[in-house]
């Protein structure tokens, strides 16, 4: 599945050159494994809501055409793209911005008794906002059943974080919170360990999803088309994918999926 | 029910809505300490409901609210002052976007409603005093109304649980008042409370955001000079409302046509205002060259001169015996 979201993004990439999508579009290299594990983690009626960069998701939940589609037609563009049927219930461009909202949708949940669990995903840039403390403090008085899961590539806004602000251990700061830590460390391993909800720990959970990210001239990945130099063929960013995936494999998915876009 | 106060009635009606429905119910001392005035006191929702006494975290609070009704839920937030609302800004305009531009499909079946307290009593300095709510509602695009007397309190508390977003701003100086309980007509299609003479009168008073006390007193004073007066209140705090599309410009004018003098009363501190607006629609539609106007603001503006404009003093208010004589004279 990695591999499939792999070369779609790239897809999605060639399509942004080619001018087919006017809508913003931030891809997630790198992050594939990260909302994999998230969304296999997901049960029925669990929820998850999502940052501007969503893409990855998508493409676990959805086919890459309804993907290309909505970017070429829908009014959300990229940034705001919702699928409520499958579990997306909410995307925000404003960092920080979808916490409080999954705490609503939590609190919600928990009060109806529905036994749903709330999934909400960012990255490490929007730690620094004072809405994800507030969140993370008012689930852990409340208990509710959130998981905040931070992608940590260790980029924000085009920039290295250690450029901006002190290296702050998310770890301990979500555990003097209230927050039950989990590290999962995609760096070196591909796949990490299956990330489990439950497990007798009390909520909230915050999953800190180590990421290698893959870029050149700073972050450009960020946005728009990607510019560095990766075979459609054969995607492999690091020696983990390698051992992980063959050529073969990838230039089948790569067919199926230029297939299923025409 | 006549002597009623202010905050009593709106929490009695606040109460009698939610109960029994599974409400959550949010606020900083919503359940202890002086239950914002006693706004919050004794409420009681159904099975599913909650009443939380919240952090002091503005923002998260909001956007629960957006999670709640996202979800299908019914959310209430109180807040102690509008000014507190500005911390939640973000929510209220980027969220809100994003859940009113859904696909038809999508559109949430929940309901947020926040309550906040305008303080506009003019003794708490320059910050703390925000009276803005057409600004605010303006900005995010939000259907908000300046509760006032028991027909519009009685409207807007009673549709709070309607699908969707809205404000219900209560007034911090009307707190500990007599609920206003005039006999008047809610039209209730479109979104403003008509009261006093209909039959040819010779003033129109129309009234924004908090000054519906002072539009009926302006009226009682009229007429003890002789001049009957109809006041047309918009509770609206942005003169329209998608839901109910309010439409106070027309009974304005309507009433124009037999009567020869305007009185508008807005104590909001926006830059642009209902009143403005008013004020503007009257000109575009002509009007204004065969009427007086008096415009009741809290900020001085520049205006024509057929535009006498009355600025009042935050503490004081305005001289309303002095505004009657001039319009009785024909000043």
């Amino acid at each position: 599945m990695a591999l499939r979201i792999r070369i779609a993004q790239i897809l999605i990439s060639e399509e942004l050159r080619k001018g087919g999508i006017r809508a913003p579009v931030h891809l997630a290299l790198g992050h594939e494994w990260v909302a994999v594990d998230v969304v296999g983690a997901m049960g029925p009626g669990d929820k998850i809501l999502l940052s501007h960069r969503n893409v990855a998701y998508h493409l676990v939940k959805r086919s890459l055409a309804s993907v290309l589609h909505e970017y070429r037609s829908g009014r959300f563009g990229s940034m705001n793209m919702i699928d409520p049927d499958s579990g997306i219930v909410y995307t925000s461009s404003i960092l920080a911005n979808q916490f409080p909202v999954a705490c609503g949708v939590a609190l919600s949940d928990n009060a109806a008794g529905s036994g749903a669990t709330t999934f909400v995903v960012a990255g490490d840039g929007a730690i620094e906002e004072g809405a994800f403390y507030e969140s993370l403090m008012f689930a852990a008085k409340h208990e509710l059943p959130i998981v905040f899961v931070v992608e940590d590539n260790g980029w924000s806004m085009s920039s290295p974080v250690c450029s901006r602000r002190l290296d702050v251990d998310i770890d301990e700061l979500c555990f003097q919170i209230g927050g039950e830590v989990c590290v999962q460390d995609y760096r070196s391993r591909c796949p990490s360990r299956p990330v489990f909800v439950g497990d007798g720990l009390r909520f909230p959970h915050v999953w800190h999803m180590k990421v290698n990210t893959y870029g050149s001239k700073g972050h450009h990945y960020h946005h728009g088309p990607i510019d560095i130099d990766i075979d459609p063929e054969y995607p492999v960013l690091c020696g983990a994918e390698r051992k992980l995936w063959s050529r073969e494999d990838s230039r089948r998915i790569l067919n199926e999926l230029r297939g299923e876009i025409g | 029910m006549n002597r009623l106060k202010y905050f009593e009635y709106i929490n009695l009606k606040i109460r009698e809505t939610i109960q029994h429905r599974p409400v959550i119910c949010i606020g900083q001392n919503i359940d202890s300490g002086s239950f914002i005035g006693g706004l919050t006191r004794g409420l009681e929702v159904g099975p599913g409901g909650q009443i939380i006494n919240a952090t002091c975290a503005e923002n998260t609070l909001v956007g629960l609210g957006f999670g709640i009704a996202l979800n299908g839920g019914h959310c209430v937030l109180f807040m102690k002052q509008l000014d507190f609302l500005l911390l939640g800004l973000d929510q209220v305009v980027n969220t809100w976007n994003a859940i009113q531009n859904r696909k038809p499909e999508h559109k949430i079946k929940g309901s947020f409603t926040i309550i906040p307290v305008v303080i506009d009593s003019g003794f708490q300095g320059p910050q703390s005093s925000l009276n803005s709510l057409d600004a605010i509602c303006s900005i995010g695009r939000t259907e908000g109304w300046c509760l006032n007397g028991r027909l519009d309190i009685d409207f807007c508390v009673g549709e709070m649980l309607r699908p969707g977003f809205r404000i219900l701003a209560l007034s911090h100086k009307m707190s500990n008042t007599e609920l206003i309980n005039e006999a008047g007509t809610l039209e209730r299609d479109h979104g403003y409370v008509r009261y006093g003479s209909c039959d040819s009168p010779d003033v129109v008073i129309a009234s924004a955001g908090f000054t519906l006390g002072d539009a009926l007193k302006l009226c009682k004073i009229l007429s003890s000079h002789g001049l009957s007066s109809v006041v047309v209140h918009i509770p609206s705090a942005t003169g329209s409302s998608k839901c109910h599309g309010c439409e106070p410009e027309g009974e304005v004018m309507k009433h124009l046509s037999c009567a020869d003098r305007l009185v508008i009363l807005d104590d909001s501190k926006a830059e642009i205002s209902v009143g403005d607006k008013l004020l503007s629609g009257v000109f575009s539609e002509g009007a204004y060259a065969e009427s007086r106007v008096w415009f009741l603001r809290h900020e001085a503006r520049r205006f024509a001169p057929e535009i006498t404009l009355e600025v009042a003093d935050d503490q004081t208010g305005w001289d309303l015996e002095k505004v009657a004589r001039e319009i009785a004279d024909g000043y």
